[in-house]
């Protein structure tokens, strides 16, 4: 970097608040270096993804000015972002699923011959581009088609096609294999020493301190260091994330003591599940979860958990196969008839299948219970009861919140998901199915939900998580099971579950 | 039936069943405009019979021609009400559609006994100059084809599919998507303005309360028939156009009750409904966060 070049970008004291109070930027500046990765670290909350929004024009800031190229820039919607050269690659795709990728690239952006839209143009200079970059896609398959890691290869090649200097990606390796994040490390190194930026949001260490030049660090809304990579060590980056007081609540690590009993909790026999457009998602699955332990289930996004999940707790019917709780077989039966036997289950997605936002805290805790009496259920509803009832179960998981009356909506995400666990173990429950259940959430919010698991672990219930963060399977799980294209591609014990040997399974089916 | 008798039979028929389907044509681009940007668009109804009665009024004053661009002008003031009403006042959809037909079918029956018959019933108000169907029909066909080659071949119908799949992609990709939508719903307007106009100033050279009486419902039917594309939905229009001509043409002569052959569109688009499973646009009807 030459002294006398203008920064990429320059964001100073930039400030958001959102309607409701929530100060999700306080005062942040930032500078980005032409020709260099530039790493932005911080909690789930901290800001990140606001701050970038800001950058792309997708958030307007309260306060705060912006230099790009060293000349002052009002980026008030996307449209003036990307004239200025900024790309961003969210975390979940933008890539509109009807249209194909090439189109979905166009969009926009459109090359115009005789007045209609020059698709041979467009594909040649969207080739011209992948193949600089190094990057592989079916630019004629329609984007549902394509993998996770390839909408996210195509959304690359979007941003450049759209001149991008800087690149902004958020949270890339979220939903990727390792060996598919190597190789986009390798684009990220191939864009960077063509000259232009790359910004990248990330929670984890190793990538920025592999993979970066620049490091800034948020806590809270506010920047908290920013660091040159070489520099810097892991244990400053965790310092500077979680604040001086706060670095000590970590996720409890080591061996578990729990009795690992014989008795089986949940066992899956040749389950096979169809998924969207009718096509098998799941075969022939077969699991075992025993009393007392925590089976963890690794793989790429999209390679049959959730049907696998949905079958499993009664959602989604089964081709073929048998679900046995407890030594009951429930094959077959209703969600109530196998939450009544002692099944529970944590959805993915909080906002739409664990809560409704609309009700309060109170209602949302009795939904599913609502046939107990000792929760204030049955054919009348007991106002008095249900609030008693919530209120205590509010207590014991430890949800901050205006009491049982609040609205779940008024909840933070982390409130929200203790919310979500609490209900699912209210019943005492004797196997748990829980999908991503710290998806989202700060270091102690996870460490709150895991220890409620816990609890109810050490009295014998069975677990079986599903995640994508190998990093969390392999830190709370006893055994862990990878899928690979809808089947169960191996099942081993924590301590021979290297990251090498999950991500060999988790692409290619075999070690 | 020998040669010409059965030439006698189809030639009517067909000649009839382009009468019926012309505005169907026209309302169901109409439809389709609306739609493929994501605004749910049952107000077709209204914006037909606000362009039939305003078409009316203002050919009687200027001439047909004239009662055509009042008609247009009429029907994209009620589109773009339609998508004030969904985007700024954040209405449902449904809701603001059954608003715009009841406001049309209660003001144009209000305006019509004010303005030109004070006898009640019959009501209705005639137009001498009349203009030839076939102008419309030859129009409606052209332009679904037209709105094919826009809608898969240029800028405009890539940007206009992109938000009726997902608004706030389409705005990440840098697209204006509220200029996408306000050309859609002004289009829609224009087209189903059109239709109505097609309706009073070619088709009876008249207007009388409600004489859309549920063509702007079947034009739509036609749209999901067609999967939301206009050559599908110009081909489920001509089709039930056919029925239509095909149940005057039957009309006393065979023995089967004419609300059974009128009620065929409506079973076509349940039986098509199931067959197809036509998937709409992913955003239609979603409310903007």
């Amino acid at each position: 970097m030459r002294a006398d070049t203008p920064p990429a970008v320059h964001m100073r004291n930039i400030t958001k608040r959102y309607p409701g109070g929530v100060v999700a930027n306080i005062e942040i500046s930032l500078t980005v270096l032409p020709g260099t990765a530039h790493a932005v670290v911080g909690e789930n909350g901290a800001g990140k993804s606001t701050l970038m929004g800001v950058l792309y024009g997708s958030v307007l800031p309260d306060a705060g000015s912006i230099e790009i190229g060293g000349a002052p820039v009002l980026l008030r919607r996307p449209a003036d972002a990307i004239r200025h050269g900024i790309g961003l690659v969210t975390q979940h795709t933008t890539m509109i699923p009807a249209l194909t990728a090439l189109d979905n690239v166009l969009l926009g952006f459109e090359p115009i011959r005789l007045g209609t839209l020059d698709r041979q143009a467009g594909r040649r200079r969207v080739e011209e581009l992948s193949a600089q970059a190094g990057i592989e896609v079916d630019w004629s398959a329609s984007a549902v088609s394509l993998s996770v890691a390839a909408l996210q290869k195509a959304e690359i090649v979007k941003a450049l096609y759209r001149g991008a200097r800087v690149l902004i990606l958020d949270e890339p390796t979220a939903t990727l294999a390792p060996a598919e994040a190597d190789r986009l490390f390798a684009v990220v190194q191939g864009i960077v020493a063509s000259g232009a930026s790359v910004l990248f949001i990330t929670h984890k260490l190793r990538e920025v301190l592999e993979h970066s030049d620049h490091v800034t660090i948020l806590r809270g809304g506010a920047n908290t260091g920013d660091r040159v990579t070489s520099e810097t060590s892991a244990d400053e980056l965790v310092s500077l994330m979680l604040g001086p007081d706060r670095s000590a609540i970590r996720p409890a690590e080591g061996p578990r003591e729990g009795p690992r009993q014989a008795e089986v909790a949940l066992q899956v026999n040749g389950l096979t599940v169809r998924g969207r457009g009718g096509r098998p998602a799941v075969h022939y699955a077969d699991l075992s979860v025993r009393a007392g332990e925590v089976l963890g289930v690794a793989g790429v996004d999209g390679s049959g958990q959730r049907e696998l999940a949905e079958a499993i707790i009664g959602l989604r019917p089964a081709i073929s196969g048998s679900v046995t709780l407890c030594g009951d077989d429930v094959t077959g039966r209703s969600v109530a008839f196998r939450a009544a036997a002692g099944l529970a289950y944590v959805p993915e997605d909080r906002h739409r299948e664990g809560l409704i936002l609309d009700f309060d805290l109170s209602e949302n805790l009795l939904l599913g219970r609502h046939r107990d009496a000792s929760a204030g259920g049955g054919r009348f509803l007991q106002r008095r009861r249900v609030l008693a009832d919530a209120e205590r179960l509010l207590t014991e998981a430890g949800v901050a919140s205006a009491g049982p009356a609040a609205l779940a909506s008024s909840l933070s995400g982390g409130n929200q998901q203790k919310v979500v666990v609490a209900r699912a173990l209210a019943r005492q429950p004797r196997a748990l199915v829980a999908m991503q259940p710290t998806r989202g959430l700060d270091v102690g919010a996870s460490a709150a939900v895991y220890d409620a698991i816990r609890a109810r672990t050490a009295a014998g219930m069975g677990v079986l998580l599903f995640s994508l963060d190998l990093d969390e399977l392999r830190e709370v799980s006893d055994r862990i099971a990878v899928m690979y294209n809808g089947r169960i591609a191996g099942v081993m014990d924590r301590d021979e579950a290297g990251v090498d040997r999950l991500g060999k399974l988790m692409t290619e089916g075999r070690t | 039936m020998s040669g010409p008798e059965l030439a006698g039979f189809l030639l009517p028929l067909g000649v009839s069943a382009l009468r019926q389907a012309t505005p169907l044509v026209l309302a169901g681009l109409g439809g389709i405009c609306s739609e493929r940007v994501g605004i749910v668009n049952i107000a077709l109804e209204g914006m037909m019979l606000a362009g039939a009665f305003s078409g009316l009024a203002a050919g009687r004053l200027a001439g047909p021609l004239v009662g055509v661009l009042a008609a247009v002008t009429v029907g994209m003031l009620v589109g773009l009400t339609h998508l004030w009403a969904t985007r700024k006042l954040r209405l449902n959809h449904i809701v603001s559609g059954v608003a715009i037909n009841l406001l049309a079918l209660h003001s144009t029956t209000f305006l019509l006994r004010r303005l030109f018959s004070q006898a009640d019933p019959p009501v209705e108000a005639r137009i001498e100059t009349m203009l030839p169907t076939a102008l419309f029909t030859g129009l409606a066909l052209a332009l679904a084809v037209i709105f094919h080659l826009v809608l898969y071949h240029t800028p405009l119908g890539l940007r206009v599919r992109a938000v009726g799949e997902s608004e706030a992609s389409t705005r990440m990709a840098g697209v204006d998507t509220a200029r996408v939508k306000m050309v859609g719903l002004a289009a829609s307007g224009v087209l189903a303005g059109l239709a109505g106009a097609y309706l009073s100033l070619a088709q009876v050279g008249r207007f009388s309360d409600d004489m859309v009486s549920g063509r702007g419902f079947i034009a739509l039917a036609a749209v999901v028939c067609g999967r939301w594309t206009p050559l599908g939905m110009a081909a489920a229009a001509l089709a039930f156009g056919a029925f239509d001509a095909l149940q005057f043409q039957l009309q006393g002569s065979v023995a089967l009750p004419g609300e059974l052959l009128r009620s065929i569109p409506y079973i076509a688009t349940v039986v098509a409904a199931m067959a197809l499973q036509p998937r709409p646009p992913a955003d239609l009807g979603r409310q903007e966060e």
